[in-house]
């Protein structure tokens, strides 16, 4: 009975497992589906789709934007203008050996400053002693006026009979100031050093014989300078700034109107010690370059050299569409821009002191409104198509798409767009932008206020995109794509194209949704 | 893959052969051949986990067992045939089958009726009972292991999957649910004679209890799904609510892909630790109207567990939209919201498969002058209260007979079984009485047996039990 059960219950499993008609290998069928994707729904305000940018901020009231540019500064140190190298000397100035004083006056010349007192940062002293005695001689030569740390500035050598040496001083570190002994002097001796000199001798020296001596300085400069100042030419300076010179900036050249500028012209002047006198940049050239063509910025009266009165502090003056050609200025989109100016002092025997670390700045500062026209302007741009190894066999399984686009355009320009797939070696694939026999897409403005130049409704652009499989092939190829983009404000072709107002709150939306035919295939 | 899918097939396609657990689990060897009827007409161990006042039916001081563990697999689905599944999965001439419209639409309509799949363990590991008199009583015990899986695909799966997302169409996924666990029960019974209750109506009345110690070593299972999706022409849109809690023994080895720090490792052994632990009782009463007629009422799995080790969640709820499948935030919180964001949780607590039971049999001798030799027929009412593995809420009821028409023939079992998730069973089954021992055999999918092909269910069973 046993062995018939057993036989009984493998009979009814093999019979069971026989008569299953399992498949000897599972194969995963394949199908086409229809997917209806919505592919994308963006809105982008134009503040987002531009981004941060250095020169590019936004009108917090007026939501405009305002293009400035970097600020070009030019820079000029007071005390240039008073420094010498040149060399005063004092000659032929000779006394007794035995007991013998002389005093020397080096005149120090300065046309523009009459200095009551300053301090060398540097210069350079000399004596040429001759000893011209039988006898050997003590000199000493010393300045009442040039003082470190409280002491005068002594020179002293003992001379053998008829030798002679040359004494050699830095005054680096030394103070001038007039003694009050010298002033009262006639005013003749008062714009010249004194050297005081003394001798002695070890022995008697032949009567009629003399000590020797010339006196010199030079090379010297002054970290402050206190006096009487006359007007004084500081110097000119030239300047060279870089200007609208980047490929983004290029596409725009003689293609932009705009509606206002505004150029800053700023000066700064923070004088260490306060000073009665006043300063002026003279005979300002502001240029700007763009190949073999040039602009001067002008004033309202057509001139192109301007003139600033510099006072202590900060002074800024705006030059703008009213009072000069800034928006011609602007609008040409110079490569380089060059600041040409003089810089004086204006004083008339003015009491004042000027250190070393007193300086003129000159800024400008040019900036504009996103108020504008633009003629027909071509950008072009080539982006990657980030789409890995997975993806791209994954896209090769696309049988067909249709996408429908609706894009709402509250951007006062038009655009049209044409986008090129390209392979790895930037070889075209397929037009990606081709509707109706054309291979590019238009987006048209949004209805703009003829008055004010602000959108007033964004416009309504429906299109599609038909990919067949061929074409859904070529795209899973596509490492690039490249973008041509057309912009160009209503109307831009005018003679005096309308403006229209671009706000960082202007929108684009997008909406793309569709129906992609995908052949499923799991392995 | 081959040889691994075809046994995997074979187990969880077309078998069912034993769950003696819940209203709807399978029974043993003998009563499957009844149609799965087992409340008032069962015997010694074949009534642990059904009725324990059945284990009273045997003789004066026997003791029956079962020395080879039943091992029992059921699996299936209510959706696909055999000849289904190798016309859309066994490819043509060794290439993937290109399914035409036609064949997305056939493919789609066996969904229909949902698209269930289920599939059960059970190992009686070991069981005895020893009845000393109808006055003392029967003792019995049993290890026994229940590993249950009731796993629903929504219709809306299938329809996505080979029609894509038709626009302006709710794809609903309330349908989907899942429940699947491993339990072993540790039951002690006992059953006696209940005099002097009903006495003027009944000849007999027996009564029985089974106490239960119930490790769990994991669960998976979806408390709620309510999620919907539905696309319009520029954006999908949707609801998520979700809620599907697990827990595993240490022993499993699961790191959950929340946890990305946790790196346990499988050492499943013979006893894994549990991952639950919970009672259960099982209470039963049959009335014996006289030596021919008995009636039979038990409520069984009456407790639950309490998972504590390694318990999680994924849950999700609140709206979706996709309107922009660059948006790569969009994407992300749509997966999170289908598939829910896992977590750690304290516990939680699952019911066993709490089921109400009645049956009722009447045996026929031949002295009745009805048939030859004996027969018994039993019907039974079986009603669970919750739809966890092996149990239904859907009522279940089953007719069968058991006939022995002379003595060299063996024991003729057949019946049907009608409702629960399964709807329809026709049952046969063959019974060995060899004093010592006793074989079953038996299906409870006998209309499935004859055109295996075409059949979503096939089940069999068979049993030995010693009897001393």
């Amino acid at each position: 009975m046993k062995k018939f059960l057993l036989f009984f219950l493998i009979f009814l499993l093999s019979f069971i497992y026989g008569c299953l008609n399992l498949p000897d290998d599972v194969i995963m069928p394949e199908w086409n589906v229809d997917l209806n994707i919505p592919v994308i729904n963006k809105y982008y305000t134009l503040d987002e789709i531009i981004g941060k940018q250095n020169n590019l901020s936004v009108d917090p009231t007026t939501n405009l934007f305002i293009v400035t540019s970097d600020t070009f500064k030019q820079a000029s140190n007071l005390l240039d203008f008073i420094k010498s190298d040149q060399e005063f000397t004092s000659l032929d100035n000779n006394m007794s050996p035995e007991n013998g004083t002389r005093d020397a006056f080096i005149e120090f010349r300065s046309d523009n400053v009459e200095i009551d007192s300053a301090v060398f940062s540097k210069g350079y002293i000399q004596i040429n002693v001759q000893n011209n005695s039988s006898v050997s001689v003590y000199f000493k030569a010393y300045a009442p006026g040039i003082v470190k740390d409280g002491t005068p500035l002594i020179l002293e050598t003992n001379l053998e009979p008829h030798k002679g040496i040359n004494i050699y001083k830095d005054l680096n570190g030394y103070s001038y100031k007039i003694p009050p002994e010298q002033l009262a002097l006639p005013p003749f001796f008062w714009k010249q050093f004194w050297i005081k000199s003394i001798s002695s001798s070890t022995g008697q020296p032949v009567s009629g014989e003399k000590v020797n001596f010339d006196v010199s300085i030079s090379d010297f400069y002054f970290s402050k300078v206190s006096g009487k100042f006359s007007e004084t030419q500081i110097g000119r300076k030239r300047t060279s700034f870089a200007f609208a010179k980047s490929s983004e900036i290029e596409s725009y050249k003689d293609k932009l109107f705009l509606k206002e500028a505004n150029l800053k012209l700023k000066t700064i002047y923070n004088p260490f010690y306060n000073n009665q006198f006043s300063l002026k940049i003279d005979s300002i050239n502001i240029m700007g370059i763009k190949g073999n063509q040039r602009i001067y910025l002008r004033d309202s009266l057509g001139s192109q050299l301007l003139n600033l009165f510099v006072q202590e502090g900060s002074n800024t003056i705006d030059f703008n569409e009213n009072n000069s050609n800034i928006k011609d200025f602007l609008t040409f989109l110079p490569d380089s821009i060059i600041i040409d100016g003089s810089y004086k002092i204006l004083g008339q025997n003015t009491n004042g002191t000027v250190t070393n670390i007193d300086q003129i700045e000159f800024q400008t500062l040019f900036s504009t409104k996103s108020q504008l026209a633009i003629r027909k302007t071509n950008i072009t741009d080539t982006m990657n198509v980030n789409i890995d190894a997975n993806q791209r066999q994954d896209i090769q399984r696309g049988k067909y798409a249709k996408l429908n686009f609706e894009v709402e355009n509250a951007l006062p320009f038009n655009v049209i767009v044409k986008v090129i797939m390209l392979d790895s070696l930037f070889n075209p694939l397929f037009t990606l932008t081709k509707l109706n026999g054309q291979d590019s897409i238009e987006f048209s403005s949004s209805v703009i206020d003829q008055n004010t130049g602000e959108t007033i409704s964004p416009s309504s652009n429906k299109f599609f995109i038909y990919l067949n499989e061929d074409e859904i092939k070529l795209f899973s190829k596509a490492y690039y794509a490249s973008l041509s983009a057309v912009i160009e404000t209503e109307g831009a072709n005018q003679i005096i194209p309308p403006v229209v107002s671009i706000k960082a709150s202007d929108w684009i939306k997008m909406k793309a949704y569709g129906l992609i035919n995908y052949n499923v295939k799991i392995d | 893959m081959n040889k691994f899918f075809k046994i995997l097939v074979a187990t969880i396609i077309p078998f069912f052969t034993y769950a003696q657990y819940g209203s709807t689990g399978l029974s043993n060897s003998m009563n499957m051949g009844m149609g799965n009827t087992h409340n008032a007409y069962s015997f010694g161990i074949y009534s642990l986990g059904v009725n324990p006042a059945n284990t009273l039916n045997a003789d004066d001081n026997s003791f029956e067992f079962n020395v080879i563990p039943l091992i029992g697999t059921r699996g299936g689905t209510n959706f696909i045939s055999v000849n289904e599944f190798n016309y859309y999965f066994g490819g043509v001439d060794g290439e993937a089958r290109k399914l035409t419209q036609d064949d997305k639409d056939n493919l789609i309509n066996l969904f229909n009726n949902g698209g269930r799949v289920s599939a059960d363990v059970n190992v009686q590991n070991l069981s005895f009972v020893y009845k000393v008199s109808d006055k003392i009583g029967a003792f019995g015990f049993a290890i026994d292991d229940a590993m249950g899986m009731n796993l629903q695909l929504p219709y809306s799966v299938p329809e996505l999957l080979l029609s894509g997302n038709i626009l302006n169409r709710n794809f609903l996924f309330n349908d989907a649910f899942i429940k699947t666990w491993w339990l072993r029960y540790y039951s002690l019974s006992y059953a006696r004679e209940i005099e002097n209750i009903g006495s003027k109506l009944f000849s007999k009345v027996t009564a029985g209890i089974s106490l239960k110690l119930v490790n769990g070593f994991y669960y998976v299972g979806s408390e709620r799904i309510n999620t919907y999706l539905n696309t319009s022409n520029t954006e999908i849109t949707g609801n998520a609510d979700l809620l599907i809690r697990s827990a595993f023994s240490e022993n499993i080895g699961m790191n959950y892909d929340f946890d990305s720090l946790s790196n346990k490792k499988s050492s499943m052994g013979v006893f894994p630790s549990p991952a639950g632990k919970g009672y259960g009782v099982d209470l039963g009463i049959s009335t014996f109207l006289n030596d021919n007629i008995v009636f039979s009422i038990a409520l069984t799995d009456l407790g639950s567990v309490n998972w504590t080790r390694n318990t999680a969640e994924y849950s999700s709820q609140g709206k979706i939209l996709i309107d922009d499948i660059t948006n790569e935030q969009q994407i992300d919180t749509l997966k999170n919201k289908i598939t829910g964001e896992g977590k750690y949780i304290n516990g939680f607590s699952t019911p066993l498969p709490t089921a109400f039971r009645f049956g009722a049999a009447i045996k026929f001798n031949s002295d009745d002058d009805f048939i030859p030799g004996q027969l018994v027929a039993a019907f039974d009412y079986n009603q669970g209260f919750n739809d966890m593995p092996g149990n239904s809420i859907k009522p279940r009821f089953s007719l069968g007979i058991d006939w022995k028409p002379v003595d060299w023939v063996p024991y003729i079992r057949t019946g049907v079984s009608i409702g629960g998730p399964d709807k329809f069973n026709w049952a046969l089954g063959l019974g060995f009485n060899m004093n010592i021992a006793e074989i079953n055999i038996a299906t409870s999918d006998m209309q499935s047996l004859a055109s295996l092909n075409d059949a979503h269910r096939v089940s069999f069973s068979f049993g030995t039990k010693f009897k001393f």
